[in-house]
């Protein structure tokens, strides 16, 4: 961007910033303390509620919104709730010749973890960028960070973990979410995610994505309908640690 | 940003004579307004949240330079770029020099307002792009060359006919005795359609419903998904926004994301609410490698400080088209701008000067946009400002009308004297029926409805002779 371009734009608009401010300068809300508020509010925030309200909220908002939503006691269990979802996929596709191996994720060592050691025909496709995009039939399989239980929405951080492209390309997405990651709020849910990716980043993610559903669209004559151009099904899988 | 040549009047007419849009416009005032208002309620203290929204956005503009510089920082240590321009020809030119840097073939394009503004598609494809709208809707008045009829339903004008009609005539190469009876078999084609190019796009270009300054965020809200496919796929992003989407943190955004959806297509939350920040880090795999927001002003800064700058809180939800009568009766097309509703009537007399000043006529000051306006705009009040405006314009016989208006308001034994005289006329006139079809100020009201007949003498007269009859009585 040219500085010139810049400086005209801000020289335009320093005239009636200033008669702006005059007016709400007694307020005393300066760009300073605003941030101040924010950062005291974020302090707050992480106060939790009841553990089991939350998970009750989040699963009520996401059946609401189309989503399927499974609960399962621990992570070994996750291994075998995924086969059955594979196979129920597989299942509706009538007339399609599909085998339960058609998981794809990217390269996240939690995932990678649930298939170690288990003798069944469902394994792990590596995600591939370009080429994973061309296959018809895949199943998403992506870690969540967070979720916020007052609408039903989850956080999923961009990275090889998970690849932002894999959250929208195919048919069914199955997303993991750990109980102890839900929170009441966007607020807690943001920051409880960007706390998880500073864990293995020291830069924010490029993407943060809140999902709440499968994809849908009201488009033709307002009458809903799912998979507009992202996932058909969601299904959430919640388990405990 | 382009506008037909004809008047407010002729084009509402036509809108009102076209039975296949009065039948789609017939879903607007129940399905938008009912969802709005069960999900209004069913969230706790949306008035609260509303009166943070307004105060998180005055803060905004009024520092408006402080925000815009923080954002712009934060931009830039990610690697982002960042553009302003002044006008929609600075805007088209900063964009399409960025697609001929990276010899670009195909651009695929989220659904963008301000891209609409400055008729971005056109541009792109007359400089031999191949661009391509990805939202269903904007994809489907495309294919049709029209302008948007609602701001977050751009089709909602078109009917399910209407659509696969225009499908079989584009999709060639797909069978011609295919069945698209049910919105599914459209809904199905258009994704397989689309998913070829998202995978071809060169360049990705999106909105922004919101800026987040402390981090140079770009933040963008789908029920689709298109936009993610966009902004994830090809190697360059894009996103043309306008500088009053800045807010200072998530905290802020987070205010207005619950405001909007709930206010526009009453979801709680749209499906997909997406945070970009900057092109992909480096030891990502995917995502764009360039990342470059264009910052459009098109008349913007000219409203701050003015009348007007309480329009530019506007979250654009659409909120006041959808309970608008005048809307639910005309569509959007027949404001002949890309902003039509009463957001339009304020905003486009701003971005499109004396050819849209008819525009905030298009408006019975009924004030219901007042009421649901998330943002507590007072639109009826800037509409006046404009009607004022165009007052100046208007000719000798509405200023001596008005004038000889004034005289006789300001001297009741004058008007009383007139109204005496004419009220027999005016009584017996209006009486036939066959006659007011044909009358000139009874035209317009009297081929639709029955004009009420006057009574022969006026409520001043009747009361006095009542009272003179309680006085006798007595």
């Amino acid at each position: 961007m040219s500085m010139h371009v810049k400086n005209k734009f801000f020289k335009q608009l320093s005239g009636a910033l200033t008669s702006r401010r005059g007016g709400l300068e007694k307020e005393g809300l300066s760009p300073a303390n605003w941030q101040e508020q924010a950062q005291q509010q974020r302090e707050k925030i992480f106060s939790k509620t009841n553990d089991e309200d939350l998970v009750q909220a989040l699963t009520h908002h996401l059946t609401n919104q189309s989503a399927q939503v499974k609960h399962v006691p621990n992570k070994t269990a996750i291994y075998d709730e995924l086969v059955t979802i594979v196979t129920t996929w597989n299942k509706a596709q009538s007339g399609t010749d599909q085998k339960a191996n058609r998981i794809v994720s990217g390269k996240n060592p939690f995932i990678n973890s649930l298939f170690e050691n288990q003798n069944s025909d469902l394994t792990l496709n590596p995600w591939q960028g370009q080429a994973s995009l061309q296959e018809d039939g895949l199943i998403a399989l992506a870690t969540a960070s967070a979720a916020a239980s007052e609408t039903g929405t989850l956080f999923l951080t961009s990275g090889n973990e998970n690849p932002t492209p894999l959250n929208f390309v195919t048919d069914s997405h199955v997303i993991l979410l750990n109980q102890a990651d839900i929170f009441a709020s966007y607020e807690q849910a943001y920051h409880h995610a960007l706390a998880q990716n500073k864990s293995h980043s020291n830069t924010m993610p490029r993407t943060i994505n809140m999902i709440s559903g499968p994809s849908r669209t009201a488009d033709i004559e307002q009458t809903l309908t799912l998979g507009a151009h992202g996932p058909i099904e969601l299904v959430v899988l919640i388990y405990k640690t | 940003m382009t506008a037909e040549n004809s008047s407010l009047k002729t084009r509402a007419t036509k809108a009102l004579n076209d039975d296949s849009l009065q039948q789609a416009l017939s879903v607007i005032g129940t399905g938008f307004v009912q969802k709005r208002a069960k999900a209004v309620a069913a969230c706790p203290d949306f008035q609260a949240l509303s009166d943070r929204g307004v105060e998180i956005k005055e803060h905004a503009l009024t520092h408006l330079d402080h925000y815009l510089t923080e954002f712009e920082t934060a931009l830039k240590a990610t690697g982002g770029h960042l553009h302003f321009a002044n006008t929609p020809q600075e805007a088209r030119k900063i964009i399409s020099d960025i697609c001929h840097q990276q010899n670009a073939k195909l651009v695929a394009k989220g659904k963008t307002m301000v891209g609409e503004e400055i008729d971005l598609t056109h541009h792109l494809t007359d400089q031999g792009f191949e661009c391509v709208e990805t939202d269903l809707g904007e994809y489907l008045i495309q294919l049709r060359d029209e302008m948007p009829s609602h701001i977050i339903a751009p089709a909602v004008h078109l009917s399910r006919d209407t659509i696969a009609q225009d499908f079989k005539e584009a999709h060639t190469s797909l069978a011609q005795d295919r069945l698209l009876e049910k919105p599914e078999d459209l809904v199905k084609e258009a994704r397989v359609i689309m998913r070829e190019k998202f995978l071809k796009a060169d360049v990705g270009i999106t909105g922004a419903n919101l800026l987040i300054a402390e981090t140079g965020t770009s933040v963008i809200v789908t029920n689709e998904g298109n936009g993610d496919l966009v902004s994830s796929l090809p190697k360059t992003h894009i996103v043309i926004s306008s500088f009053d989407k800045v807010v200072p943190t998530f905290e802020d955004a987070s205010v207005i994301l619950r405001l909007l959806a709930r206010s526009a297509t009453g979801q709680a939350i749209s499906t997909y609410t997406t945070f970009t920040t900057g092109p992909k880090r480096a030891s990502d795999q995917d995502g764009p490698s360039n990342f470059h927001v264009v910052l459009l002003d098109n008349g913007r800064s000219k409203m701050l400080g003015s009348q007007f700058q309480e329009m530019l809180r506007c979250i654009r939800c659409g909120a006041c088209l959808n309970h608008c009568p005048v809307y639910q009766n005309l569509g959007g097309h027949a404001y002949g701008s890309v902003y039509p509703g009463p957001m339009g009537t304020v905003l486009s007399p701003q971005f499109m000067g004396k050819q849209s000043q008819d525009l905030p006529f298009a408006s019975s000051f009924c004030g219901r946009c007042n009421e649901i306006c998330p943002m507590q705009i007072p639109l009826t009040k800037l509409m006046r400002f404009w009607r004022q405006e165009a007052a100046k314009d208007h000719g000798w016989l509405e200023k001596i009308s008005m004038k000889g208006w004034a005289a006789l308001a300001k001297r009741p034994w004058l008007y009383n004297a007139m109204l005496k005289l004419s009220l027999p006329v005016l009584a017996w006139t209006t009486k036939q029926k066959a006659l007011t079809k044909h009358i000139p100020m009874l035209k317009a009201w009297g081929q639709h409805r029955t004009v009420p007949a006057l009574a022969p003498q006026s409520f001043q007269s009747l009361y006095k002779a009542s009272q003179n009859k309680k006085k006798q009585s007595q």
